[in-house]
């Protein structure tokens, strides 16, 4: 029920997505400059237009040069465009980067589909941005030295449907959609992992959430790693699978901050691996409601845990392993 | 002749208040530092333990029973009966109810309190082991509510057993307590005020709380009131018809420890699992925790089953 309610609202952003009035297609023409101002960059030789919420395809296959990088460097003018589509393929790493100071808005998804961990296709921000959604497919970089927001009503997603998945979050800017989902698919070994290396990963909406969630009946497993930077959800979902056939869900905790939690739940098989400190501001749930016919089994292995409040049950048998400090306050 | 009559009744009525008001006192003072509860050479009779005065008898239950300074009563079979029983506060003493392989045994205290002053523990009473029979060893509380007041009650075999009578309450007072491999059941109330419960100090062992009903109104909190610990087991027992007031802490600790909630329980006590082997096994609703008494937890595993739910605030 989880995957479909996310892939439903995946579904729904992707539908917003759909409203570029036409398509242009970056083929990397020039031979000395990624500039986006430069027209033979372009199918047609024709640059796309600042206004009119158009698509840009970012593909490998579309190429007929060399120059893998489509830089976005108007220094003060508006653009506003549909949604992005950035694919690499064996033999390019394709990459959006965002360094202009202009102001730039997408107001479709922004999808990144690698090939593999050395042809990865990359968002490089360099400059403040604003997007509506960001999806990951496979091998995505996401390197933010400036301010990302993804505003949709809106999510980041890491979804490993389409193979395996892997985000990783870089650079010392801020990433702050509205719910960040880190999903495994239903095919066996399509893992699902984002990695936040440093700056702010935040859920900045109305009930931020982040979200880990690996298959449910295969093994398939989904890891959010934080290594460095802020994560600031007020929601932290970590949803693993059926133990005896389903995947892991993993937040692998290094370094950096977690602010702000105020609920943190874990369901099926999933494993909190903290280094640091958490602190959560209201509720430590772990629990398995519906019709999943499985015991959890949660794995709490952190430093320090500090909760409001535990809550372990649900409708399944559930299991709590602790193998660091929890601590609550005893306040009702 | 009516009169001699009516004299003769208020008479013999004012005797039998008197011998009931009267109750006696025999202190255990066996030749050696061990003897049979049931031999009545092994009772005296006097003020105290220190002023005896002359021979006395096994006692009945209308009798109160001292247990002196480092000596061992034990009970072997199924009639030793007293109202009290006090046990001298000097290590090595203490009332051993020994069971054998040809007869259960079984000590029912009556109609006073039962103090138990001991000042080590394992002192006070021993519930002991049948060892390959299905005898075993009973503590009973018959007709009135009891105080240990020191000491402890040490049960060595999970067929022993406190038994509580309908009506009646066992209170366990501070600085006492009941620990070991026993049961602790009947009809009647199991109060704590201060005492511990702890299954433990030997590994493997079992003590089921099982009364009809459990009240404990502890006060003192400071310190862990029900304990499991060297890879024993504490179970509140499905048995309990009612559960009230619970305030005592939890503490699962040193090695394959288990407390098991088979009753429905909200305490405002604190859950203390310290150890990776430990285990908090709810099949039944807890919650637990207070302002100031929040939970610690180092390691160890908390089972909840379907439906159920384990709160710690």
């Amino acid at each position: 029920m989880r995957i479909t309610l996310l892939v439903a609202a995946a579904a729904v952003c992707a539908f917003a997505a759909t409203a570029g009035a036409g398509t242009y297609s970056w083929d990397g023409g020039s031979s000395s400059t990624s500039s986006w101002q430069t027209a033979s960059n372009w199918r047609s030789d024709t640059i796309p237009p600042l206004t009119g919420n158009h698509d840009i395809h970012v593909r490998a296959a579309d190429l007929v040069g060399t120059t893998t990088t489509a830089n976005w460097d108007y220094s003060s003018s508006t653009a506003s465009y549909g949604l992005f589509d950035i694919v690499s393929n064996a033999s390019y790493a394709m990459t959006l980067q965002k360094s202009g100071a202009g102001s730039f808005t997408a107001t479709g998804r922004l999808s990144l589909t690698g090939y593999s961990s050395t042809k990865v296709s990359t968002l490089d921000a360099d400059a403040a941005m604003t997007i509506t959604g960001l999806s990951v497919y496979s091998y995505g970089d996401v390197d933010v030295a400036a301010s990302v927001t993804v505003d949709c009503n809106a999510s980041m997603l890491v979804d490993a449907l389409n193979g395996i998945t892997q985000c990783v979050k870089l650079g010392s800017g801020s990433l702050t959609p509205d719910w960040i989902s880190a999903m495994a698919g239903n095919a066996a070994g399509e893992h699902a992992r984002l990695l936040v290396a440093g700056g702010t990963f935040a859920a900045s909406g109305t009930s931020p959430s982040l979200t880990v969630e690996a298959a449910d009946t295969v093994d398939a497993d989904a890891t959010l790693e934080f290594d460095a930077g802020t994560l600031t959800p007020v929601q932290l979902n970590i949803y693993g699978g059926n133990p005896s056939s389903g995947g892991l869900a993993l937040f692998d905790f290094d370094g950096g901050t977690l602010s702000g939690l105020d609920r943190l739940a874990m369901v099926g098989l999933s494993t909190i691996d903290a280094e640091d400190d958490i602190t959560v501001n209201g509720e430590l749930v772990v629990t398995v409601n519906g019709g999943d016919n499985f015991a959890t089994e949660a794995t709490l292995d952190a430093q320090d845990v500090s909760v409001e409040k535990i809550e372990v049950g649900g409708s399944q048998a559930c299991k709590l392993i602790v193998t660091g400090n929890v601590a609550t306050d005893g306040s009702p | 002749m009516r009169t001699i009559q009516a004299m003769i009744i208020v008479v013999a009525s004012l005797a039998l208040g008197i011998s009931t008001i009267l109750a006696d006192t025999y202190y255990f003072q066996p030749t050696g530092d061990t003897g049979d509860w049931s031999t009545s050479s092994n009772w005296k009779s006097g003020n105290s333990c220190s002023d005896i005065t002359g021979p006395g008898a096994t006692p009945d239950s209308d009798d109160d029973a001292v247990i002196c300074a480092t000596k061992i009563a034990e009970v072997t079979g199924t009639t030793a009966v007293a109202r009290n029983v006090t046990i001298e506060g000097v290590t090595g003493t203490r009332i051993d109810i020994k069971p054998t392989s040809g007869s259960s045994a079984t000590l029912t205290l009556g109609s006073g309190s039962s103090p138990l002053t001991s000042n080590a523990a394992g002192e006070g009473i021993n519930l002991l082991d049948a060892t390959g029979s299905s005898n075993k060893a009973t503590l009973a509380f018959v007709s009135a509510n009891h105080t240990l007041a020191g000491g402890g009650i040490l049960g060595s075999d999970d067929l022993a057993e406190i038994t509580i009578a309908s009506g009646k309450t066992l209170f366990l007072g501070n600085d006492s307590h009941i620990q070991g491999n026993l049961k602790i059941v009947g009809a009647g109330k199991f109060v704590s005020v201060g005492g511990d419960v702890v299954a433990g100090p030997s590994g493997g062992t079992t003590l089921l709380v099982a009364p009809y009903e459990v009240d404990d109104d502890m006060f003192e909190d400071t310190r862990p009131r029900w304990r499991a610990y060297s890879g024993s087991t504490l179970q509140f027992s499905s048995a309990i018809s009612v559960m009230n007031s619970l305030v005592g802490n939890f503490a699962i600790g040193g090695g394959t420890d288990m407390i098991i909630v088979d009753k429905a329980i909200t305490t405002t006590g604190k859950l203390s699992l310290l150890d990776s082997n430990g285990t908090l096994v709810v099949n039944q609703n807890l919650t637990m925790g207070s302002s100031g008494n929040g939970a610690e937890i180092t390691a160890g595993t908390i089972e909840v089953a379907a439906n159920k739910t384990f709160i710690h605030y």
